[in-house]
């Protein structure tokens, strides 16, 4: 449309304006080559919409929206196509030219034109296609063509730099207390920290002005997992929503309507007090239940071509939510568990690094020279089978010869409690571990667990900290690289090894290929790739807190991913970077009974079952005594 | 050949006194629109583009963080 536009700019400004002064630049082999790329941009441009067309008619896909102005607008655009092509061949049919092959779109359409009958209506057809395409110009702010604008705007107003890896910090408590003891001073009023929002008004221009450039194209539903399990989630109608209400700075009972119609949000007794059901907020758009049914996997955002944080949103919502007290008991036990054992398991703290000190790991007290920090994290400290994927670890950095230490006092990173929305207490949490490692800051941090590595990388550079954080993968490739684990070749077993990109690693943190480096030197492996792998891999179902609590679904994320696997890549093993993953997936196929066909392992554990003997036996034998 | 001699015969007569007139007055319905639609952001257009230019200077100065860590915006590093 871009290059039809521009093609029918020069034609008048050359007819206009410079043909009148001599200066002619379209003419002989410009103007030829001219007419044959406005030729084929006008075929294009209607075979684009005419498919666009017989797709909304003839293969709906479920995410996309079928409505009146969706018609009106494509048949706009088809009636300007078509009718630009028709205008030139009526002309090429009355005025036959030698070099009509290079517009031979409009060459063929002339063949079907009687020469007689142009003058009569070349004119009228000529008027009524200048004013569709002026139309079209000056519907584009009223209606949804308002994208074609918006999407650049938006795009150009993405900080430079933008991960998808961090979130927004709303409010800092920091700079608050600060502020608070000044205002005090002067006797000012006290600032209030933003929690949230309940109603699209409350956002700032740039976080309306993103809802507005939706083209409600339906990408972000289609990745979703959480739309995929039968959740009451739907990123596209959460956008829309707030689209709706941004619009109407009203309630949007209508979109929960036609959410209803779709299965997703409300049923039975609640449709008929759509907006007064009191699992319902923010003016309509959501229900309590779908703001807990996000893993913020990401996909949405990345899938997005407007670049909408789709996930920022829901978690502002759930800000609200915490800030109206509206939790579950789940939500609130979890919260409570890791502000009083500094875990999500709500296990003693002691019992954190008590294990791994016991078998002779060193803590940081005990080797300050230490090059390497090995963050444990709570799941591979207290999760029983993640407990295995550590020790696995810490073997492998043993055998390596890496001087490393743990960290006796290690408490959660606070990465949950910031993705359900209590940002004040992570906030303290996060305080506490900043004063706490702040000392360690001229090390390396080892992670095992991909949500770990994200919230030590980059939400504490709010809190003034900057770590070097590595996550296991990328150490374990680096040693291979370097020669520094060697494995055992021989009897090495043949096995089809699918690697699972964990969202926090992959798609937040963009690393993808450490892992599979270390799969491909495994001996005996041959990688195998699931259809959904890289950016467009699918989430276990752990993030976002989900983990931690069961939302309404008709069937789990994890089963949906590892059938997904299972079908695409025919894997004996299910290789994972991340313990989240490895328990949900632990979990998905002991439901599908598949415990005999596929083995779920993290890729330490592979790893460290292919050292040889002699490295076992050998430098580490005493460390590995303990370990095992 | 050239455009202006192909394309002159077919054009209507008296098309060139309309046309600039008639597509200045839908271009404009078009930037009118877009003016309506930016105040439903609550925001005058002089702040916004005060705000994209400090907030772009500092986030190309910085690269990092990228999002906020003051205001209640997401999307920018100012």
């Amino acid at each position: 449309m871009l290059v039809l536009t521009l093609g029918t700019m020069t034609v008048a400004l050359q007819q206009d304006l410079l043909g009148k002064l001599g200066l002619m630049f379209l003419k002989n082999g410009v103007y030829f080559a001219f007419e044959f790329a406005l030729d084929t941009a006008a075929l294009a441009f209607v075979a684009g919409c005419l498919a666009a067309l017989g797709r909304r008619l003839f293969a709906k896909p479920d995410y996309l929206e079928n409505s009146a102005e969706s018609y009106a607008v494509l048949g706009l655009l088809l009636f300007i196509g078509a009718t630009g092509l028709l205008l030139e061949g009526m002309r090429l049919a009355a005025h036959p030219v030698p070099w009509g092959y290079w517009s031979y779109v409009g060459s063929a359409v002339a063949a079907f034109v009687p020469a007689a009958a142009v003058p009569s209506i070349y004119p009228a057809l000529w008027w009524t296609h200048l004013f569709a395409a002026l139309t079209m110009i000056a519907l584009v702010p009223f209606t949804k063509l308002y994208h074609i604008l918006a999407i650049p705007v938006n795009l150009f107003l993405e900080p430079v730099g933008a991960q998808k890896a961090k979130l927004s910090m709303p409010f800092n408590l920091m700079d608050m207390a600060e502020d608070e003891e000044s205002a005090e001073e002067t006797g000012e009023e006290e600032p209030e920290p933003v929690m949230g929002f309940a109603k699209v008004q409350e956002i700032d221009w740039k976080r309306k002005f993103a809802i507005d450039a939706c083209a409600n194209c339906g990408r972000c539903e289609s990745v979703c997992p959480a739309h995929a399990a039968g959740r009451k989630l739907s990123p596209r109608l959460l956008i829309q929503g707030l689209k709706h209400s941004l619009a109407a700075g009203a309630p949007a009972p209508a979109l929960m309507k036609r959410a209803e119609a779709s299965d997703l949000i409300l049923d039975g007794e609640e449709e008929e007090n759509l907006g007064e059901a009191e699992d319902v907020f923010a003016e309509g758009v959501l229900t309590e239940e779908a703001a807990w049914s996000c893993v913020n996997c990401g996909a949405c955002m990345e899938e997005c071509p407007a670049s909408i944080h789709h996930v920022e949103y829901l978690l502002d919502l759930r800000r609200h939510l915490f800030s109206e007290g509206r939790v579950k008991d789940k939500q609130a036990t979890l919260l409570e568990a890791v502000e009083r054992n500094g875990n999500p398991y709500g296990l003693p703290s002691y019992e954190r690094t008590e294990w791994l000190l016991d078998k002779g790991i060193p803590d940081i007290e005990e080797n300050p020279d230490a090059d390497y920090i090995y963050w444990i994290g709570c799941a591979g400290a207290y999760g029983i089978r993640n407990q295995e994927v550590t020790l696995a670890t810490l073997r492998l950095l043993k055998a390596a010869g890496i001087n490393f230490a743990i960290l006796a006092d290690e408490k959660c990173c606070g990465e949950v409690v910031k993705r359900l929305g209590e940002e004040g207490r992570f906030q303290l949490l996060a305080a506490e571990n900043v004063a706490y490692l702040e000392p360690y800051a001229d090390k390396t941090f080892i992670t095992s667990c991909p949500h770990c590595y994200n919230t030590l990388k980059h939400e504490y550079r709010d809190f003034g900290l900057e770590l070097n954080v590595i996550h296991h993968a990328e150490l374990l490739a680096q040693l291979l690289k370097e020669g520094k684990l060697l494995l055992e070749t021989k009897d090495a077993k043949l096995a089809h090894i699918a690697y699972h990109d964990p969202c926090n690693l992959g798609r937040f943190n963009g690393i993808y290929d450490a892992p599979r480096d270390v799969i491909q030197k495994l001996p005996g492996a041959t990688l195998v790739e699931p259809e959904k792998h890289g950016d467009k891999s699918f989430c276990c179902g752990a993030g976002g807190g989900n983990a931690w609590f069961n939302v309404e679904e008709k069937e789990k994320i994890s089963s949906i991913r590892l059938k997904e696997i299972c079908v695409s890549a025919h894997p004996d093993v299910l290789a994972v970077a991340c313990p989240y993953c490895l328990a949900m997936f632990d979990d998905a196929v002991k439901t599908e009974g598949m415990e005999k066909t596929l083995a779920v392992k993290d890729i330490s554990e592979l790893l460290a079952d292919a050292l040889p003997a002699a490295t076992e036996d050998g430098a580490d034998a005493e460390t590995k005594a303990a370990i095992s | 050949m050239d455009a202006v001699r192909e394309f002159l015969p077919f054009m209507p007569a008296g098309a060139g006194a309309i046309i600039y007139p008639l597509s200045i007055l839908f271009i404009g319905c078009m930037v009118y629109g877009c003016y309506w639609r930016f105040q439903r952001y609550g925001v005058s257009l002089r702040d916004a583009w005060n705000e994209v230019r400090a907030c772009r200077r500092k986030s190309c100065a910085a690269r990092l963080p990228a999002y906020s860590t003051e205001a209640s915006s997401s999307r920018c590093s100012c």
